[in-house]
């Protein structure tokens, strides 16, 4: 019970410690006076008298106060606080140092804490949606291929019935949308093809209207749409009467029946959402459109159920249609695990740990340096009664305000680089980010950042406080002052100077060769990107190939070439248009690269960027076939197997030979298209340049217009190219409503997020490099200078007994050459293990091995001729 | 060193046990307290008056006493410290302790 009276005596001692210090005050000044008042009452002292007698009856008050302190329980925080207290004196103290290991610190956390919330996002994102942990997603996985089969509209209407460990059993096939508006409003967005279900499993109520229900769902329907947030404020300026406003898919009349809230993009970054109509019995089975599945996990089932049921599922079908399912598996993942981007980045974050540690390890070499010359405080303080915690715990409490500094610092610019960094990153996919991604930094990464601050703060404060405070410091007491030669850490100096050198080795060509390429491309474009107008054609694909229309492939294909044929004829008529091209895609943005095998070439294939092109895509982009010839209007069909080659490419892959007339082919296309060779008829120069920054493409083939594929468009202008884009629009929407163009734009403005995103790559390796090249240099001469001095006095008596001072230079410099050799022989290994594909030059890398050089003995120099000028006198007096 | 805390121990335990014993009779603050303990131990307990407010600090946080701010008969601000029920019960069982632990010593010392 005495607890519960003690209670409010500890709770006030805990949190009162002022208070508590006040009152210890004032009731000891109290009985030192009544004892004095006594002792002058009694025994009729003077006052002066009286006052110390009672003082010496109290006994050493100090002492007192201390166990007082002790006694209340936080002394240990108080002495935190203290030791804080000192850390940001010693942070004042040495500003240089301090400015340094915040900067270092920095830069690392904020790589560290942004990489670490990036795969956050990437690997493990949660979706903000009511229990979105049970949203699972479901796939048929072909175990032959190794890869998803999405073409499971079969799977999908057998197993919604059946299916009891997941309710709502949903599909969507993900479209892109032409919307317009009856004012001729127009915009293209990405959507998807729901069943009604979705609404159910997703918990999202519409702001606007309803959902979409499954009467929406029966073919004979009116076609309901429902819209997101930002469609519907682009398309209606947020008109809250937009519900039952009619607007056209594609072609097709649809009725606005909602609008769902902002921030609502299921299933990834979608904006427009119509009814899934599709019937399994128009397809094959593995036919038909793609769909994803997904549901939500039934009260009280856990995945591993969920998965049980589907196995057994899977294998009725496997059973029942071995043609078709006998390699698939019905797999249960979590929802972002399948409907994610496909985005695997299985990278640890070791390496940034790795960086950070390294950089700490710098700071702690400097730091190191720093206690060495504070030894003899430490001796003493440890002589006057401090333990070797103490002495370690203030150490590591300084080095923590150290890094805590920097730890913040760099949390700050992780949150800024972050927004930048994601912003860029999904600008460069050409795509928006999925709707669970979120910028901001997750308490996750604030305790990752946290426990860096303090791993970073045991390495440069702990380590060398517990080399300081070792067995050898009380003989250190007898000789305070003699520069630190009895504290020793050769062998950690010497692994500091070897990572340090082979990092700068392996590292800094690399960095600085691929800022130099990223930039490069940016300053050596001559091309007029901004006398062109691009965007993406796309076609709407309500009507799939196969789904009934009556038409064949090679139909469909010829009504599209002559549509985008037609396309080209109206805007080349424009008023300001010089030309017009097409190719299959934007080269330059996140390009795929492809296998090609050269006929009669042993070589493993060589990977490269194909782009399908039209006739007059050279011309237009202005570049020159140097041998053979372009393509022709008559190459542009399904049978024609022709290339047009790089030259650059081609010097390099056919050595002296003319490329004309050879051979290569896509060993990794579907099978009936892998073996086929295609002839290369010519080869362009000036393409790589203007095709875009960084990317250059090596084969060009002709572009065969399919019935789904979209094309990207080129418009080459007299005029400023934005003055056109209502006209194209026109153009395209009159000749089919069924097409659209999308992200129509300058191609210089289409080409500056990539060009951002290299400027910012670029800097980025060089505030890194830089900062490495600068903690290398500076933490390679103090710890030379260091190790030197340590040994001044030796020096000084081996010139006194008459040793040849040459000599002694050379062993000086022997050494630290020999530890810098070691780093610059492991940097280089490192540096040849990675840089196959890259342009790194040795003469790049010997000269950063030799600026290494130059710098260790540039910091032995000043040490070792002051060490040779001691007097021999003065040496022996030292000692 | 297992012998200076023992020791220690020892006095800790009789000093504790001593404060316990004054302020059963009254609330007192800390000199008053001190110039008790000398009085009525005649002067046998030689231990620093100062020693006495940890032994104050540890006895109120483990309950056994309680203490407020009051005014003395000289009208000066002072910290009285009293007994609570817990503090009255430990007394009792210490007391009682310690009377066995007097008579067996003195048993053995008799006997030897």
């Amino acid at each position: 019970m005495s607890w519960i009276y003690g209670m409010p005596a500890r709770l006030r001692l805990l949190f009162g410690a002022r208070d508590a210090e006040s009152r210890m005050d004032e009731e000891m000044r109290f009985h030192v006076e009544m004892e004095t008042e006594r002792l002058v009452r009694e025994e009729g002292l003077t006052a002066a008298e009286a006052r110390r007698r009672a003082k010496v009856a109290f006994g050493g008050e100090d002492r007192y106060r201390e166990e007082m302190r002790e006694g209340r329980g936080l002394a240990w925080l108080s002495g935190l606080s203290l030791d804080l207290k000192l850390g940001v004196r010693m942070l004042l103290k040495y500003p240089g140092l301090t400015a340094a290991g915040t900067l270092a610190i920095a830069v690392s956390v904020a790589l560290a804490a942004s990489y670490f919330e990036f795969m956050n996002d990437m690997v493990k994102p949660k979706l903000p949606l009511d229990e979105g942990d049970r949203i699972v997603a479901i796939q048929n996985w072909d175990l032959a291929a190794a890869s998803p089969e999405r073409r499971s509209l079969h799977d999908f209407e057998a197993w919604r019935g059946e299916l009891v460990s997941i309710a709502d059993l949903s599909a969507a096939s993900m479209a892109e949308f032409n919307v317009s508006t009856d004012d001729r409003r127009y915009a293209s967005y990405r959507g998807a093809r729901v069943s009604a279900s979705t609404f159910r499993v997703v918990r999202v109520a519409p702001l606007l209207g309803r959902p979409l229900t499954e009467a929406d769902e029966a073919p004979d329907a009116p076609l309901a749409v429902v819209l997101g947030y930002s469609a519907w404020q682009a398309l209606f300026d947020g008109d809250r009467a937009v519900v039952g406003r009619s607007v056209r898919l594609g072609a097709d009349p649809a009725t606005v029946v909602g609008v769902m809230p902002e921030g609502f993009r299921f299933p990834v970054n979608q904006e427009v959402w119509a009814p899934l109509r599709y019937q399994a019995s128009d397809w094959e089975r593995r036919d038909g459109p793609t769909i994803v599945m997904f549901g939500r996990l039934a009260p009280r089932i856990g995945l591993a159920e969920a998965r049980a049921e589907l196995a057994t599922l899977g294998q009725r079908s496997a059973a029942a249609f071995p043609a078709t399912h006998a390699q698939l598996r019905p797999r249960v993942e979590r929802f972002t695990d399948v409907v994610g981007m496909g985005l695997f980045v299985a990278l640890l974050n070791v390496p940034f740990v790795l960086f950070l540690v390294v950089v700490c390890g710098n700071v702690a070499t400097l730091v190191f340096a720093r206690t060495v010359s504070r030894e003899g405080e430490i001796a003493v303080r440890s002589a006057l009664g401090a333990s070797r915690r103490r002495l370690v715990a203030q150490l590591f409490a300084e080095a923590l305000v150290l890094t805590s500094l920097g730890a913040a610092a760099g949390l700050a610019a992780a949150r800024w680089g972050l927004r930048w960094g994601m912003t860029m990153f999904w600008e460069v996919q050409q795509m928006s980010a999925p709707f669970w991604f979120d910028d901001r930094l997750s308490p996750i990464t604030l305790l990752y950042t946290g426990s860096l601050a303090v791993i970073g703060a045991g390495i440069i404060g702990g380590v060398p406080a517990l080399k300081a405070t070792g067995r050898r410091l009380r003989h250190r007491l007898a000789q305070p002052g003699s520069g630190g030669a009895g504290m020793r850490f050769g062998a950690v100096s010497t692994g500091v100077v070897v990572v340090q050198v082979a990092l700068c080795v392996a590292f800094l060509p690399l960095a600085i060769t691929s800022g130099r390429d990223l930039l490069r491309e940016k300053r050596g474009s001559d091309f007029p990107a901004e006398a062109f107008l691009t965007g993406r054609i796309s076609r709407q694909t309500e009507a799939l190939p196969g789904a009934g229309t009556g038409s064949t492939e090679t139909e469909v294909a010829e009504h599209a070439a002559a549509q985008l044929a037609e396309v080209q004829r109206r805007i080349s008529a424009e008023s300001g248009v010089l030309a017009v091209t097409f190719a299959n895609r934007m080269p330059g943005f996140n390009h795929p690269v492809e296998a090609i095998e050269l006929e009669g070439d042993a070589r493993s294939p060589d990977e490269v960027r194909v782009v399908a092109v039209d006739q007059h895509f050279f011309d237009v982009m202005g570049a020159r076939i140097v041998a053979g010839r372009a393509f022709r209007d008559q190459d542009l069909h399904a049978d024609s197997r022709l290339a047009v080659v790089d030259r650059s490419w081609a010097r390099e892959h056919f050595a002296g030979r003319s490329p004309v007339g050879q051979r290569i082919r896509h060993p990794q296309r579907p099978a009936g298209e892998a073996e086929r060779w295609h002839e290369i008829v010519g080869v362009v120069d000036g393409m790589p340049r203007a095709v875009g920054p960084g990317e250059d493409v090596a084969v060009f083939q002709p572009l065969r217009p399919g019935p789904q594929a979209a094309v990207q468009l080129y418009v080459r202008t007299a005029t400023a190219p934005a003055a056109l884009v209502p006209h194209v629009h026109d153009i395209v929407t009159a000749i089919d409503p069924a097409l659209g163009v999308s992200q129509l734009m300058s191609l210089d403005d289409a080409w500056r997020p990539v060009y951002r995103a290299n400027v910012f790559f670029a800097t980025a390796l060089t505030v890194v490099a830089a900062i490495i090249m600068l903690f290398a240099l500076v933490g390679i001469v103090a710890l030379m200078s260091f190790t030197v001095a340590r040994r001044a006095r030796e020096i000084g008596i081996r010139t006194a007994l008459g040793a040849d001072s040459r000599r002694l230079v050379v062993a000086i410099f022997s050494r630290a050459l020999a530890q810098i050799g070691l780093g610059v022989i492991v940097g280089a290994a490192l540096v040849s293990l990675a840089v196959a594909r890259t342009s790194v030059t040795a003469g790049l890398v010997a000269g950063v091995a030799a600026l290494m050089a130059g710098c260790g003995l540039v910091g032995c120099i000043v040490p070792a001729l002051r060490a040779l000028r001691i007097q021999p006198t003065d040496a022996l007096r030292a000692e | 060193m297992a012998a200076s805390r023992s020791h220690n121990d020892a006095l800790r335990g009789s000093l504790d046990l001593l404060v316990l014993k004054t302020l059963s009779l009254a609330a007192m603050h800390g000199w008053g307290i001190s110039q008790r303990v000398q009085q009525i131990s005649r002067g046998a307990l030689e231990v620093n008056q100062g020693s006495l407010y940890p032994a104050l600090q540890r006895l109120e946080k483990g309950g056994l006493i309680r203490s407020g701010w009051a005014t003395t008969e000289n009208n000066r601000r002072a910290r009285y410290y009293e007994l609570t029920p817990a503090g009255r019960r430990a007394l009792g069982e210490e007391l009682e302790s310690w009377r066995r632990f007097a008579a067996g010593l003195e048993a053995v010392l008799r006997t030897t």
